[in-house]
């Protein structure tokens, strides 16, 4: 899978590593910024008494 | 094909062969000729191994139609695609492994910074708004009324008014708990309003500062900035001073309980036995998590008021360092 994707990205080496590197940032953007807090929310909801 | 991929086909066709030769899972009994070598497991004129020689005896008398069907499986998984198939399968996995530690991560570690950085600006700036400059003198306050010996009595502590939902109204002093130890109250124990901010949360239905009863408040153990992780730390006889525009009350912790989650008579106006409260006076309750990375239990902390001081009288001496002028 990852394998793959090295060789359908266009480019030398470097070009490829900066467009994955582009790439992994927008991921983690998106893993922090909106997974990981809607993640948070749903997973500390409680009913009972406390935190 | 890459050599590996020579290497993988190979063992999986040696796993396949040892699968459908061996005795478990054939239907017909051991050849004839085998018989004499069975008591030793070696054939009595070879000298080989008898189960080899009855392998190579039991795929020459299987049956031609039985055969069909497991070609047919070994070459689906020889095949390109499955091979394909279970290194996206793996590699998925693997992926997920990583989105959870990284979430993991983010949240006892990373977001547990950033939380206690904002909750710590925001009860500086409640510090800074509610700390009169010229009010560390305490005795010259005009609302004290001196008396020759002991603490003085600023008379009975004005009841707050009821705040709004997710309202910030104080600020917690534990020294006890290190000399930075300032936390935001706000009122409801809404997680995304409250407590999900590193704040003290206080509970709606339970009674205001200053107010006879108990004032209970909800806080986090483990996670969002951690605000009460230390809370096992807390001994009796420690302060707790709660900082309002009205001025500081002070508790002190009397006892600490270990309750399950259902256990809501802890913030009733009057707890339970263990609580050791009596109609009419004034506590101060917290809930936090335990264990501190769990939710299985919670522990209780029990404070009884001692006292308060309007603001202009200055803080008590024991958190006068830590408030923020």
């Amino acid at each position: 899978m990852y394998a793959a994707l090295w060789k359908v990205l266009p480019g030398p080496r470097w070009a490829r590593a900066l467009i994955i590197a582009g790439m992994g940032i927008a991921v983690l953007a998106v893993l922090v910024f909106l997974l990981f807090p809607w993640l948070d929310y749903i997973l500390t909801r409680s009913v009972e008494v406390g935190p | 094909m890459s050599k590996s991929d020579d290497a993988l086909d190979l063992s999986i066709e040696a796993a396949i062969e040892a699968i459908e030769f061996h005795p478990v899972f054939e239907e017909i009994g051991p050849p004839e000729d085998s018989a004499s070598g069975a008591s030793t497991g070696l054939d009595a004129s070879t000298g080989l191994d008898a189960s080899s020689k009855s392998r190579k005896s039991l795929r020459n008398k299987t049956p031609k139609s039985r055969r069909k069907p497991r070609k047919a499986v070994r070459e689906f998984f020889l095949s390109r695609a499955f091979s394909q198939s279970l290194g996206v399968v793996g590699e998925s996995l693997i992926t997920l492994g990583v989105i959870v530690m990284l979430f993991l991560g983010w949240q006892l570690w990373i977001n547990d910074v950033i939380i206690s950085n904002e909750s710590g600006a925001v009860a500086v700036q409640n510090a800074e708004k509610w700390t009169t400059p010229n009010a560390t003198k305490g005795p010259n306050s005009t609302s004290a009324t001196p008396t020759t010996a002991g603490p003085i009595d600023y008379g009975p502590a004005p009841v707050m008014s009821k705040a709004g939902a997710d309202e910030v109204f104080g600020n917690f002093y534990i020294p006890r708990l290190g000399n930075d130890y300032i936390k935001v109250a706000a009122e409801g124990v809404d997680a995304e309003g409250t407590l999900n901010r590193g704040y003290f949360g206080h509970y709606p239905d339970s009674q205001e500062p200053g107010e006879s009863g108990n004032m209970a408040f909800a806080v986090h153990r483990a996670g969002h900035g951690s605000p009460f992780r230390a809370a096992p730390q807390l001994r009796t006889g420690d302060l707790i001073v709660l900082q309002t525009a009205e001025g500081y009350y002070q508790y002190r912790v009397r006892n600490m309980e270990y309750v399950m989650p259902t256990e809501v008579s802890v913030v009733s106006a009057v707890p339970g036995e263990s609580s050791q409260a009596v109609e009419g006076q004034s506590l101060l309750t917290i809930t936090t998590c335990n264990p501190e990375l769990g939710d299985n239990e919670r522990l209780i902390t029990y404070a009884v008021f001692v006292g308060w001081q309007p603001l202009d009288a200055g803080p008590p001496k024991e958190i006068a360092s830590m408030v923020k002028a």
